[in-house]
Parts: structure tokens; sequence; C-alpha cells
């Protein structure tokens, strides 16, 4: 079977072409190749070039080789692609990470969605005081503070 | 996607940001909350320790998804009032799962009284869960006081309906 293109379109007119398999790691895509097949181009009016290439960075790292030894992947090759995610994820920074999460929901990559939702999980919430995370997040407390004390006194043992 | 983002925290984590605001504290204790939870952790392993009266002889507590940086019993020791209504529970899937007897902490169950006069510690082995961890189904059972005692923790949090 010959190796069909995708040819991908930034919001802000940046042209991507990648392979199918690359592409069709996002469930949003093939939707629209079917509801836009008359033009060869797809336009994604919600994701950047620079988001862009990041995402295709990702998809061409995790792309499964169905050809060969059966599709199966071996353990240290799956250690290989957890430090590969580990590394990618550390040099973005804050605002990257966030449009990068708004680009895998969008285009439905499982995968990369997962991965980015469990960095904001640990790297900007898992460890913070309920203050900070207030703080770093803009929430207003609507607490009273017999409320807050009988919500904090119920979980006492998380506060520890 | 905020709750995307919090489902993947560990239990410790979910079980403070409860104090955050009225939207995260209903949020983090709606049905859809804990099935989001459950289906992002469901690889994860259980935390147990090996306890003889209050002393552990053995544990395990790096796992993921509760996020504790110390043994069980080091937050369940002293949860065991005077009335001592410490209750166990065997989840049919991971093992066993202490539920204390104090009203204020969720996912309670409530063991009927001791038919014996004798200080024993009640067993509840829980016989079948919902996908969610609902308790559906346990059975009652009684050990002296004085034998080994296993605290292991759900990957999901137990409810009793």
């Amino acid at each position: 079977m010959s190796k069909k293109n995708i040819v991908l379109k930034s919001s802000n007119g940046i042209i991507f072409e990648v392979e199918e398999a690359v592409a069709l790691q996002s469930e949003t895509i093939p939707y629209m190749i079917e509801d836009d097949c008359a033009n060869d181009t797809i336009p994604l009016a919600n994701v950047t070039g620079d988001i862009l290439a990041l995402v295709i960075e990702y998809c061409k790292k995790h792309v499964v080789v169905a050809d060969g030894d059966g599709g199966g992947s071996s353990s240290s090759s799956q250690e290989d692609l957890k430090n590969w995610d580990a590394q990618f994820m550390n040099d973005l920074d804050q605002s990257k990470i966030f449009n990068l999460l708004l680009a895998a929901d969008f285009l439905n990559i499982k995968t990369l969605f997962d991965l980015t939702c469990q960095f904001v999980a640990d790297t900007m919430i898992k460890g913070k005081s309920v203050e900070e995370v207030r703080r770093t997040l803009n929430i207003e407390k609507d607490y009273t503070s017999e409320e807050e004390a009988k919500a904090r006194q119920e979980n006492e043992w998380a506060f520890k | 996607m905020l709750t995307e983002i919090l489902a993947r925290l560990p239990l410790r984590s979910i079980a403070r940001f409860k104090s955050v605001c009225r939207r995260w504290k209903s949020v983090l204790k709606s049905l859809d909350f804990r099935r989001l939870f459950a289906s992002v952790h469901r690889n994860s392993s259980s935390c147990w320790s090996l306890v003889r009266g209050r002393k552990e002889v053995m544990s395990f507590h790096g796992c993921e998804t509760w996020g504790l940086p110390k043994s069980l019993v080091s937050y369940f020791g002293d949860m065991v009032g005077p009335g001592g209504h410490l209750c166990l529970y065997a989840s049919c899937y991971s093992g066993l799962v202490l539920v204390h007897g104090n009203e204020d902490v969720s996912y309670v169950v409530k063991i009927p009284a001791l038919p014996y006069r004798y200080s024993c510690i009640k067993f509840g082995l829980v016989t079948r869960t919902d996908k969610d961890g609902v308790v559906l189904g346990f059975k009652v059972a009684f050990g002296l006081a004085s034998d080994f005692t296993a605290l292991v923790t759900s990957p999901t949090p137990l409810v009793v309906q």
C-alpha cells in the first residue's frame, strides 16, 4: 500500500504535510477529510502553527509501525517513549502547555490529551496548598470560615 | 477540561482541594467525577499496610492513586476513636479496604452490632462492587483483636449506597 500524505493548515496559514498514519492519530481529522473531500488541505482554525508543529512532532514519535513485528512494541521502546514524552513536556512553557492541551482536545488525540492533563495535574496543581491553588487559578474563596473549617476537618488526613 | 485535570490527581490532593471553593467541592463529589477518576486510575495499584495492634509490620504506600507520602497507618491510626469502631472491607478486585465508623467521614459502612461480649475486630468482606467502586454487597466476619490486621486501600474510593 502506498503512503498517502495529508496536508494540514494552521490558523495562521502555515502548511504541514504529514503521512496519513501520523495525522490519523487525531480522531477529529478523519471526519474533516470526509466532510471536505473536495479540498486536499485540511484547515485547523483552532490551532496555531507553533502548536501544530508540536502536535505533529508528538504524533510522528507515536505513530505505530503496522508492518514488521506485528505491531507489538518491546518494553524497552515503551520505556524510551515514556522518557521522550517526559522530555517533550518539560521543554514547554506554561502557555504552550495550555495551548497544546486545547489542541489535543480539539483534535481528539487521546494519548496526547492524557499526557498533557497528567503533566498539568502533576506539575501545576498536585503538591500545592489550597491557598496556592486559589492564587494560581484565580479562584475566589466562597466558603464561610465555618464551612471551610468543616470541609477541612472532613478531609483532615489530606492536610498532614 | 478542569475535571479532566483534577481526575488525574491522587486522592490525597483531591480530598484537600474540596476546600478550594464550592464549585470544586461539588465537582469532586459528583458521580461523573468518580467515574472519570476510576477510568483514569484503573491501572494503578493499591496501598496496603500489615498491622499488629497499632504497629505497622509491613507496608506499601508508593502508589499514584492515593499519593500518600507516609504509611497508611499514620493517617488512620488516630481515627480509631474511643469506640474503636474499626471496620475492614475486602474489595473483590483490590483487596482489603479500611473504613472507619466515624459519621463525618465519607464512604462509611456501619457494621451490625457484635453479638458476642468478647473484644473482636469486625471485618466486612465486600463481595460485590459496581464499576464505580460502590459497594453492592458485603458479608460480616469477626476476628480476635490480637490477630494481624491488613489495611489496604482500594484504587477507587468505596461508597455504599
